[in-house]
C-alpha cells in the first residue's frame, strides 16, 4: 500500500510536468544556444537558476545591509544535517524514497527559528550565539552520518553528499521546479509587504517598535524565509558556495547603487547575470554549476569596486 | 510643577538580569516643556526612557494624561553600513510607504519627506546617502522622521553626542524652536549639562531613584550636581561651571 506522500507525490510530480515542460520550452527560446534547445536537463536547470536569483538578491540585500552572513552561513551548514535526517527518515518504510528536500526545510526553519528565538532572549552577543548552534547542529549531522555508514544502516554511495556540497542544478526535477517557482512567488509577495519594513527594523528596532512594527514577527518571517531561501539554493548552489550567492550579487548592488530602490535592480541583474552566465560558461567547459556562477558574481564585485573608486576618485577633484 | 503633566510615573522600577537599575521612580513629566533627563553613567536614564516607551518590562505605573498620545523617538544611533545606498529620502520614507522601496517612492511621499526636512533645515539632504551625513545632519534628519508621526510626545536618546558644536547649537534651537512651533513634550536623555541649561525648561537628576528635579535654575547646583555626578567622575569644577553659567 502506499504512503499518503506517495500520493501526494504522484500527483505534484503530474502538476509539475503540466507546469515546468511550457515554461523550459519558453525559457530556452530566450537562450539561443544548441545545447539549450536540445537538452531538457539544461532547460530545467535555467529555470532553476532564474527562479533562485531574485530570492537570493533580495534576501541578500538585506543580509549585507544588515551583516547576516554568518547567520546565512550557519543555515547553510544545517543543511547537512537536514540532509541526514532526511536519510534517517527514508529509513523507515513510511518515508522511504522521500526527496531529502522537506526534511531540509524543515530543520533549516527550524533552526533559523531557534537562533532567532535565542538571540532574542539571551545576552550573548550573535555570533556567540549562531556559533554555538552552527557548531551543534553540525555535529549532530556528523553523529547522524557516521552512525548509518559505520554501522552499514545506509550503505556507502546512498546520499549524494557532491551534489549538496558543490550543488549541480543539471540535476534539479519537474517536482523541485514546481516548488521552487510557488515558494518564489510567495517569497516576493512576503518582499513585497515586509522589505521596508525590515529595512526600519534593521536600522534601529526601538524605533521601528516605537512606529508600531512588530519587530518580533518580521525577525521570525525573515529568518524562516532566509532558511527556506538557502535551502531551496543549496541544490543549485551547494553548501560551500551559499553565503557567496546571497552576499556577492548584494555587495556588488552596494557598490553600483544610490538608492535603496536601485540597489534591488542591481541586486537582481548581477544575480541574474551571474546564475546565467554560470550556467552557459559551465556547459561550455564542463565545470560545477555553483562554483562557475560564484566566479562571474565575483567578476561583477571586482567591476562594482572599480566603479566605486572612481566615483571616490571623481568626488574628491572637485 | 507649574504646568499639567503629559506623563505620570508612579514606583517605576526595572530589574534586569538580577540587577536594579531603576528604583521607585517617582515623578512627573510637565506638558509641552523640554525636560532633560541627566545622571551618572549607568544611572538608568536611558532604562527610563525606554521604560516610557514601554521597550522594557517594569512594575509600577506609567500613564499618559492624553489617551493614545502620539510618540515620537529620535534613538541615539542607527545601526547600519555606512555604505549602504539609503538616502535620506529612503529613511523618511520606508516606515510609511507601503509599496516596497524597488518600485520607487511616490510623489505624495516625497514631497512629505522634503516638507519634514524643512522643519529641521535638512531639505538640501534629500538625496544624501544616510551614511554619509555628519553626526548634527543625522540627528536632524532623525528628527524629521519622529517629527512625521505627528507626536504630541518626542523622545530623545543622547542627541548632541558626537555632534560638533555648530551642529549641536543648531540642533537645540531646532529642539526649541520645534517644541514651541507644535507645543510638544520632549524629553531628552543628555550627558551635556550646557544644553540643559540652554534649552530645557525642566530636568530630573536620575541615579537609580529621582535624586531632583524641576528647573534646572532651582535644582541643578554645583552641590547637588557633585553629589549625584561626584563618585562617578564629574569634576567638582565643572558642576561649579555649569551651574555660574546658568545664573548667568
Amino acid at each position: 500500500m502506499q504512503a499518503w506522500w506517495q500520493h501526494f507525490a504522484a500527483f505534484w510530480s503530474a502538476c509539475a510536468e503540466a507546469v515546468i515542460a511550457p515554461l523550459c520550452d519558453a525559457l530556452a527560446f530566450l537562450v539561443p544556444i544548441d545545447a539549450f534547445q536540445e537538452f531538457d536537463f539544461l532547460q530545467r536547470a535555467l529555470l532553476g537558476m532564474v527562479l533562485i536569483a531574485p530570492l537570493c538578491s533580495t534576501v541578500g540585500i538585506q543580509v549585507v545591509n544588515f551583516r547576516l552572513a554568518f547567520f546565512a552561513e550557519a543555515i547553510g551548514h544545517s543543511a547537512f544535517t537536514g540532509l541526514a535526517v532526511g536519510v534517517l527518515l527514508s529509513l523507515f518504510p513510511v518515508f522511504e524514497g522521500m526527496n531529502p528536500l522537506p526534511a531540509m526545510l524543515f530543520f533549516g526553519v527550524a533552526v533559523a527559528l531557534s537562533i532567532t528565538a535565542y538571540r532574542r532572549s539571551s545576552d550573548l552577543s550573535s555570533d556567540v550565539v549562531i556559533g554555538v548552534f552552527q557548531s551543534a547542529v553540525i555535529a549532530l549531522g556528523l553523529f547522524i552520518i557516521s552512525y548509518l555508514l559505520e554501522n552499514r544502516v545506509v550503505r556507502a554511495g546512498a546520499v549524494n553528499f557532491d551534489t549538496f556540497l558543490f550543488g549541480n542544478v543539471v540535476t534539479i526535477s519537474n517536482s523541485e521546479l514546481l516548488a521552487l517557482l510557488l515558494f518564489s512567488i510567495a517569497a516576493m509577495v512576503v518582499q513585497g509587504f515586509a522589505y521596508n519594513r525590515l529595512m526600519v527594523i534593521g536600522l534601529n528596532a526601538d524605533m521601528a517598535r516605537t512606529m508600531g512594527i512588530r519587530v518580533a514577527i518580521y525577525e521570525y518571517c525573515y529568518a524562516a524565509l532566509l532558511a527556506a531561501i538557502v535551502m531551496f539554493a543549496i541544490k543549485a548552489i551547494g553548501v560551500l558556495l551559499i553565503t557567496a550567492m546571497l552576499v556577492i550579487p548584494a555587495a556588488s548592488a552596494r557598490n553600483f547603487a544610490r538608492s535603496a530602490c536601485s540597489v534591488f535592480w542591481w541586486g537582481l541583474l548581477v544575480a541574474l547575470s551571474s546564475t546565467i552566465g554560470g550556467l552557459i560558461v559551465s556547459e561550455r567547459f564542463a565545470t560545477a554549476t555553483g562554483s562557475t556562477t560564484i566566479l562571474v558574481a565575483v567578476v561583477w564585485f571586482v567591476v562594482s569596486n572599480v566603479v566605486v573608486r572612481l566615483r571616490n576618485l571623481t568626488a574628491s577633484s572637485r | 510643577m507649574g504646568s499639567q503633566a503629559a506623563i505620570t510615573l508612579e514606583n517605576v522600577s526595572v530589574r534586569q538580569q538580577g540587577v536594579r537599575i531603576l528604583e521607585s521612580v517617582t515623578t512627573q513629566i510637565p506638558a509641552r516643556q523640554v525636560t532633560a533627563i541627566i545622571g551618572p553613567n549607568g544611572g538608568g536614564k536611558t532604562t527610563l526612557l525606554r521604560a516610557i516607551l514601554r521597550l522594557i518590562p517594569f512594575s509600577g505605573s506609567i500613564s499618559f494624561t492624553e489617551p493614545n498620545a502620539r510618540i515620537g523617538y529620535v534613538p541615539q544611533r542607527l545601526e547600519f553600513d555606512r555604505g549602504a545606498p539609503i538616502t535620506v529620502r529612503d529613511f523618511l520614507v520606508m516606515p510609511r510607504q507601503r509599496v516596497p522601496l524597488w518600485f520607487g517612492v511616490s510623489r505624495q511621499r516625497r514631497e512629505r519627506a522634503v516638507e519634514f526636512l524643512r522643519q529641521v533645515r535638512a531639505e538640501h539632504l534629500l538625496m544624501r546617502p544616510l551614511g554619509k551625513l555628519s553626526g548634527g545632519e543625522l540627528q536632524r534628519v532623525q528628527l524629521a522622521q519622529a517629527l512625521q508621526e505627528e507626536p504630541s510626545i518626542v523622545l530623545l536618546d543622547e542627541p548632541v553626542s558626537g555632534v560638533d558644536v555648530a551642529g549641536e547649537q543648531l540642533f537645540c534651537e531646532l529642539l526649541e524652536q520645534v517644541s514651541q512651533v507644535r507645543r510638544l513634550t520632549m524629553i531628552m536623555v543628555t550627558h551635556d549639562l550646557a544644553v540643559v541649561s540652554r534649552y530645557a525648561s525642566h530636568v530630573i537628576c536620575i541615579n537609580r531613584r529621582v535624586q531632583r528635579e524641576g528647573h534646572p535654575r532651582e535644582v541643578v547646583t554645583a552641590d547637588s550636581l557633585a553629589t549625584i555626578y561626584g563618585a562617578t567622575g564629574l569634576d567638582r569644577a565643572d558642576a561649579a561651571t555649569f551651574a555660574e553659567g546658568d545664573r548667568r
